[in-house]
């Protein structure tokens, strides 16, 4: 009867074995699949030297289709609140963004902004480039007239 | 030994830690594949949705020779949503509204104010937890905020074309490279790249982050507030703001958005869904396609826009 016990608890071990093992198989399809790269990204925004103290900086990947922005702090600082994908990204920098468009008032107040000349407003004719690379990336952009 | 020769009764403690075992393996397995059944069902209302709204551009298109204008010059004009509606079972609701009144979610008088508050299902993916008639400053009639774009085109255009689109004021970029443009009618011939390869109307049912920006502004129904055919010197930076239609700049399902693509007034809203893994799309032939979200995406502005003339990759 012992022996008998004992094979049983041999069995039923293998068993449970075979269960986990199975188990652990037929889940193991079931993550996520490997994520690009991330970088942190943080920096300082000048215009002839001196800190650009009001606007957004606007991060745009025309290869991935993504992009993201951030407001500029008073002492020209930026930090982007999450890590982005590694990669070539464009830069644009904007003026503090305009009220909601509404019928019937007036037009929107012209974006105005000294210290951010209007090339550097459009991705396309701005020529700044961010090469993001995978863990922290201290940027610096110094405007020019 | 004391008791060997006593007979066993009932189970060991092994035999019933295994059937236990065997049991919640067995629920574990289940409880998701219920709820897969369930996404499984929205999933395919979702796509009958997209299916009759393909039909009813399809129909229009056999009346008139053209598919509706995109989006109509000024705001208050409707946009490609409610031109489509007797081709949807809607014709009683089509003939009781005033083209020629408001639509906006803050103006609606009789006989448009009929789409207060009004649910149409088939503008609707049931999979969306977003509010379907949501109501804002700009929205008080609380019209519908419909589940589903129309395409506009796509920008950078994948054949480097700098003529077909200019930027917005608040920061986005409007194009005409699609089926569905601002100020314009298109009609089959224009579709160059072949309809079964140029999406007409894409599904845009989640949130951006934390925001709802669905095209949406002044409720789903309304227009574009610039006049002319869009190229490089319209807008080109003057006031331009518009519901109904996106000219794709982000990828589906993006997460975050870059300067001026943040509002449900830009041009630029972003493709998503609540589906996992991508959004369907509707093709100008009429039929739907499952769109995974990590698709090149380069190849989707070549599926965004109809006449780039590139060779399309699998989607």
């Amino acid at each position: 009867m012992n022996r008998d016990l004992y094979c049983l608890r041999t069995e039923s071990s293998v068993f449970v074995k075979t269960l986990l093992i199975s188990a652990i198989t037929l889940f193991a399809g079931c993550g996520q699949g490997a994520n690009s790269p991330l970088g942190e990204v943080s920096g300082t925004v000048t215009f002839q030297g001196k800190p650009v103290m009001e606007g957004e900086i606007s991060f745009y990947s025309a290869a991935q289709g993504i992009g993201t922005k951030i407001p500029i702090d008073s002492s020209g600082h930026f930090k982007l609140p999450s890590p982005i994908e590694v990669g070539d990204y464009k830069v644009s920098i904007m003026p503090p963004p305009l009220p909601d468009p509404s019928i019937g008032s007036q037009l929107p107040p012209k974006r105005d902004s000294a210290s951010i000349p209007s090339k550097y407003r459009s991705d396309s004719l701005s020529g700044l480039i961010a090469s993001i690379k995978q863990g922290n990336n201290e940027l610096s952009f110094d405007l020019k007239p | 030994m004391l008791g060997t020769n006593r007979r066993r009764v009932g189970f060991t403690l092994i035999e019933l830690l295994v059937v236990i075992a065997i049991i919640a393996i067995l629920i574990a397995l289940l409880l998701p594949a219920v709820q897969q059944a369930r996404e499984a069902a929205r999933r395919s209302t979702c796509r009958n949705s997209l299916k009759q709204i393909g039909l009813a551009l399809h129909n229009y298109e056999e009346t008139n020779k053209c598919f509706p204008i995109g989006m109509q010059s000024g705001v208050q004009r409707p946009n490609w949503r409610v031109p489509i509606f007797p081709f949807l079972d809607q014709a009683p609701l089509y003939k009781q509204l005033d083209l020629g009144q408001s639509f906006l979610g803050t103006a609606l008088a009789t006989p448009n104010s009929v789409l207060s508050k009004l649910t149409l299902p088939v503008y609707n993916c049931p999979s969306s937890l977003l509010n379907d008639n949501p109501t804002d400053a700009n929205n008080t009639a609380a019209t519908m905020a419909p589940d589903y774009v129309g395409i506009m085109g796509a920008w950078p255009d994948p054949a480097g074309r700098t003529s077909v689109g200019s930027a917005s004021n608040y920061g986005g970029v409007y194009a005409s490279n699609g089926m569905l443009v601002g100020n314009e009618v298109k009609r089959l011939r224009d579709c160059v790249d072949g309809t079964s390869t140029t999406l007409i109307v894409a599904e845009q049912s989640a949130t951006v982050g934390a925001n709802d920006i669905r095209s949406r502004y002044y409720g789903g129904f309304t227009g574009i507030s610039f006049s002319g055919p869009i190229s490089d010197t319209n807008p080109n930076g003057a006031d331009s703001w518009s519901t109904g239609a996106t000219c794709v700049q982000y990828t589906i399902n993006a997460k975050t958005t870059a300067a001026g693509s943040d509002n449900t007034y830009d041009a630029n809203t972003v493709i998503n869904s609540y589906h996992p893994g991508g959004i369907h799309g509707l093709l100008t032939d009429g039929s739907v396609k499952f769109i995974n979200e990590k698709i090149d995406f380069l190849n989707l502005r070549r599926i965004c826009v109809r006449d780039d003339r590139q060779v399309v990759g699998e989607f």
